[in-house]
C-alpha cells in the first residue's frame, strides 16, 4: 500500500478536534491530527492496516509471554513510544516488522529457538531495524514511484545489508542490556542459517552471508558481560506452542471442513476435490467453478464485495470478531456462494476431539549452522 | 611442514568462526600454504583491526586483534531522520568501510529528497579503548524542478511521452518537484520504447542538460525522433513457411515485431531471434525471425518431450 494511500487514509478520517479521532476502534496518535499529517502518522496506521490482514496465534499465554520480553528489550532501549508484540499463525519461519512500532513473530520461527536470550535475539533485531527507521526509508523511495539504474540499484542492496548489519548489532546491545546473554544472538542466527542458506553471494539478496552475520555479533558479544538464559523458563513458557500446521485452524473432517479456531464448519458435497491450506481451502465443484473459504477479521470481511467481478461472487458469514468468507467462481457463482454459505454451522464436538495438534518440543536438539 | 593450526586474539566462538575461513591445513607445506588468502577472507568479514601469521615451530598461527568499539557519536546538527543510523553507531565495532556506507546512503537520502547538494562527512577521533565518531551532515537547500522541456518531440505529444515517464505521483521528475537525475536517466529507456513502438527506430534520447539558478533547475531532454520506418523484406529461417501478421509497408512497431516473435516461438517450439537491417534512404527496415532449432527434428523433439 503506497505511503501517499496510507496518509489519505489517515487524513481522511483525521478531524479538526482537541482529541485525535478513531481509527479501526483505537485512538490515532497526535502525530494524525490536523491536516499536516506526519509519517508517524502513516505508520501507525499502516501498522494497523496490516494487521488486519495477518491470522494471530490463539494462544494467550504465549502471546502474553512474547510481549513481556518484547518490552523488557523496549525498556532497555530507552524507547519512549508504545510497542505491540504478536505471534503470527503462520508455521514459516519469520519475524517482521510493520512502518511503526509493531513487531511480528511467526510461531514457526519460534519453535526454531531454545532459550530467552535467543527469543530477545530474534525480537531485539526487529526492534532495531524499527529504531534505525530501515522501513520507512524504504517505503519513502517506493513511493517516489520511478526506476533505478542498475548501478543505483545495486548501491541500494549494499545499503540494504548495512540495514542488516545494525539490526544485528542493535540486538546484541539490547540482548546485553536487558540482562540477557549476548551470544544468543549468534545462537539465533546459527538455528535459522541453517533453514535459510545463503543466496551464494546474488547481488539481489539484500542480506549479507550468515558467517559475516554470525561473525559480526560474536566479535561484538564477546566485549559485553554475560547474562541469563533462562532456558527452562522459556520452555515452559512454550511448551503449549504448535509445530507444524495447526489442525485446529482449518482442517478436513470426513466432508466437512472445519475452522475450529474460528468456530466455523462448513458441510461439503460429497466427491469433490478440496485443497486445504494453511489458512485456508480451496474446492472445485465442476470444470470451471469452485469455491475458497478463508477466515478474515471481520473488520476486512465486511469490506467485501457481494459481486468482486464479473465470475465470482461473495458471502460473509460473521462471529464475533473473525468472518468466513465464501469466494465462489464460476457461470454460476452467486447460487454456489449461497448454496454454501446454506451449509455453514458450529463444529461439532467429535469433529473438534479429532483435531489434535502436534506441540513444540522445546528441549529437542536442534541443528545449528556450523561455520 | 605444518603441524598444527590455530587462532589467536579472539574468543573461542569467533575464533572458530574464523577458522572455517582457514584452508591452510596441518601436514601442508608451509610455502603451499594459502596464506594471503586466508587472511584475506578473514579480513573481509569486517570484525579485524589487524591479522597476521604466526609461524613458531611447527605451529601456524592467525594473530588477530577484534577491531575496537565506538565509543562516542557526536552529531552537532542532527536530522532525527536521516542521521539515525549513526546515532545507533555507538557501543559497536568500528567498521571504517562501513562507516563510509552510511555516509554515502544518508547522502543518497538526502539528494533523493531534493537536497543536491548534500555531503556527509565522518570524522575519526581514535582514544585509547574505543574510537568517537563526529558526524557532520549538510544537506543544503532543497531544489526544485523550475522547468522540464521534451525538446524536439513533434509526432508524439508531450502529454503522451510524461505518461511513460515515472515519478509524477511520488513528485519526482516534474515541475515543482524534485529533480532525480538517475531515475530521469532510466526513463529515457521508456521514452525511447514509447518512439520504437511508433515505428521510429532511429529515434535518440539524449543525456538531460540540466541548467541550474540558485534552487531551481531548468532541464531539456534533447530528442530526435527520425522518421518512421516501415517494414521492407520480412524473412523467417529454420522454420516453416507460416504466415506472418505483418507485411510490407506497414508502420514498423517494435510491439508487432515482439508480438510476432512470441507467436513463432510458441508455434514452432523454439526461441526466435530477431534481425533487422534498417535502409534509412528509404526509411524501411528489414525483419528476419530465425528459430534457434533445426525444423523438424528438434522440434519434434521439443514436442514430445512437452506431451503427457
Amino acid at each position: 500500500m503506497g505511503r501517499a494511500l496510507v496518509v489519505a487514509l489517515a487524513l481522511s478520517v483525521t478531524a479538526c478536534a482537541n482529541k485525535p479521532p478513531m481509527f479501526l476502534e483505537e485512538r490515532m496518535p497526535h502525530a494524525c491530527r490536523g491536516k499536516q499529517a506526519k509519517a508517524e502518522c502513516a505508520g501507525w496506521v499502516f501498522d494497523r492496516m496490516m494487521r488486519l490482514f495477518l491470522t494471530p496465534y490463539r494462544d494467550a499465554r504465549i502471546a502474553a509471554y512474547i510481549d513481556e520480553v518484547g518490552q523488557r528489550l523496549v525498556r532497555a532501549s530507552g524507547d519512549r513510544r508504545t510497542w505491540t508484540f504478536e505471534v503470527l499463525d503462520d508455521p514459516e519461519v519469520q519475524a517482521f516488522t510493520g512502518l511503526d512500532t509493531s513487531v511480528f513473530i511467526h510461531r514457526g520461527a519460534l519453535t526454531m529457538l531454545r532459550d530467552e536470550s535467543e527469543l530477545a535475539a530474534v525480537l531485539a533485531h526487529e526492534i532495531g531495524h524499527v529504531l534505525g527507521n530501515h522501513a520507512r526509508e524504504n517505503l519513502e523511495e517506493s513511493s517516489r514511484s520511478v526506476y533505478r539504474s542498475q548501478s543505483a540499484a545495486f548501491e541500494d542492496v549494499r545499503y540494504a545489508r548495512d540495514d542488516e548489519i545494525q539490526a544485528d548489532e542493535l540486538a546484541v546491545l539490547l540482548v546485553a542490556r536487558a540482562g540477557y546473554d549476548a551470544s544468543g544472538v549468534s545462537r539465533m542466527l546459527r538455528a535459522y542459517a541453517v533453514v535459510a542458506p545463503d543466496s551464494g553471494g546474488s547481488p539481489d539478496d539484500n542480506h549479507p552471508a550468515w558467517r559475516e552475520r554470525i561473525a559480526r555479533v560474536q566479535a561484538l558479544a564477546a566485549t559485553l558481560p554475560g547474562g541469563r538464559q533462562n532456558a527452562a523458563h522459556f520452555r515452559a513458557r512454550l511448551a503449549t506452542l504448535v509445530v507444524g500446521r495447526d489442525p485446529l485452524a482449518v482442517s478436513r473432517v470426513g466432508e466437512a471442513i472445519v475452522f475450529a479456531h474460528a468456530g466455523f464448519a462448513v458441510d461439503l458435497p460429497p466427491h469433490l476435490a478440496v485443497d486445504v491450506d494453511t489458512n485456508d481451502v480451496s474446492v472445485q465443484t465442476s470444470e470451471h467453478g469452485g469455491f475458497n473459504l478463508r477466515i478474515l477479521d471481520a473488520r476486512v470481511a465486511k469490506m467485501y464485495p457481494k459481486q468482486p467481478n464479473a465470475t465470482s461472487a461473495a458471502e460473509v458469514v460473521l462471529a464475533d470478531r473473525v468472518a468466513l468468507v465464501i469466494i465462489a467462481t464460476g457461470p454460476d457463482a452467486s447460487r454456489l456462494a449461497q448454496q454454501v454459505r446454506a451449509r455453514v454451522r458450529s463444529p461439532r464436538s467429535p469433529e473438534l476431539a479429532a483435531l489434535r495438534p502436534t506441540r513444540a518440543d522445546m528441549g529437542a536438539p536442534r541443528m545449528l549452522w556450523v561455520p | 611442514m605444518i603441524g598444527t593450526v590455530a587462532v589467536r586474539g579472539v574468543d573461542s566462538d569467533l575464533a572458530q568462526t574464523l577458522r572455517s575461513l582457514i584452508e591452510a591445513r596441518a601436514g601442508q607445506r608451509l610455502e603451499d600454504a594459502p596464506l594471503r588468502e586466508d587472511l584475506k577472507r578473514m579480513w573481509r568479514l569486517g570484525v579485524l583491526a589487524d591479522a597476521r601469521v604466526e609461524v613458531t615451530g611447527d605451529e601456524l598461527a592467525y594473530v588477530v586483534t577484534p577491531r575496537p568499539r565506538i565509543g562516542r557519536v557526536v552529531i552537532p546538527m542532527p536530522d532525527p531522520v536521516a542521521l539515525r543510523r549513526f546515532a545507533l553507531l555507538a557501543g559497536v565495532q568500528f567498521d571504517p568501510a562501513r562507516l563510509h556506507r552510511i555516509a554515502s546512503a544518508t547522502e543518497v537520502n538526502y539528494v533523493r529528497a531534493g537536497h543536491l547538494d548534500a555531503h556527509v562527512a565522518v570524522t575519526v577521533a581514535p582514544r585509547s579503548d574505543r574510537i568517537d565518531i563526529c558526524v557532520a551532515a549538510t544537506p543544503g537547500p532543497r531544489v526544485t524542478l523550475a522547468k522540464l522541456e521534451l525538446a524536439g518531440a513533434r509526432q508524439i505529444p508531450d502529454d503522451v511521452l510524461r505518461k511513460v515517464m515515472h515519478g509524477a505521483k511520488g513528485g519526482v521528475n516534474v515541475v515543482g518537484g524534485i529533480y532525480d537525475a538517475d531515475a530521469l536517466n532510466t526513463d529515457r529507456i521508456w521514452l525511447l520504447a514509447a518512439y520504437f513502438d511508433r515505428g521510429m527506430l532511429l529515434a535518440q534520447v539524449g543525456t538531460p542538460i540540466v541548467e541550474r539558478r540558485g534552487t531551481r533547475l531548468a532541464v531539456t531532454v534533447p530528442i530526435s525522433e527520425g522518421p518512421v520506418l516501415r517494414f521492407g523484406t520480412i524473412w523467417t529461417d529454420n522454420m516453416p513457411h507460416i504466415p506472418l501478421p505483418i507485411s510490407r509497408g506497414q508502420v514498423a512497431s517494435r510491439v508487432r515485431i515482439a508480438e510476432v516473435r512470441e507467436a513463432l516461438a510458441t508455434l514452432v517450439g523454439a526461441s526466435i531471434d530477431v534481425r533487422t537491417e534498417i535502409h534509412p534512404e528509404k526509411n524501411e527496415v528489414d525483419v528476419g525471425f530465425v528459430a534457434e532449432r533445426r525444423w523438424p527434428w528438434d522440434v519434434l523433439s521439443s514436442w514430445r518431450s512437452r506431451s503427457p
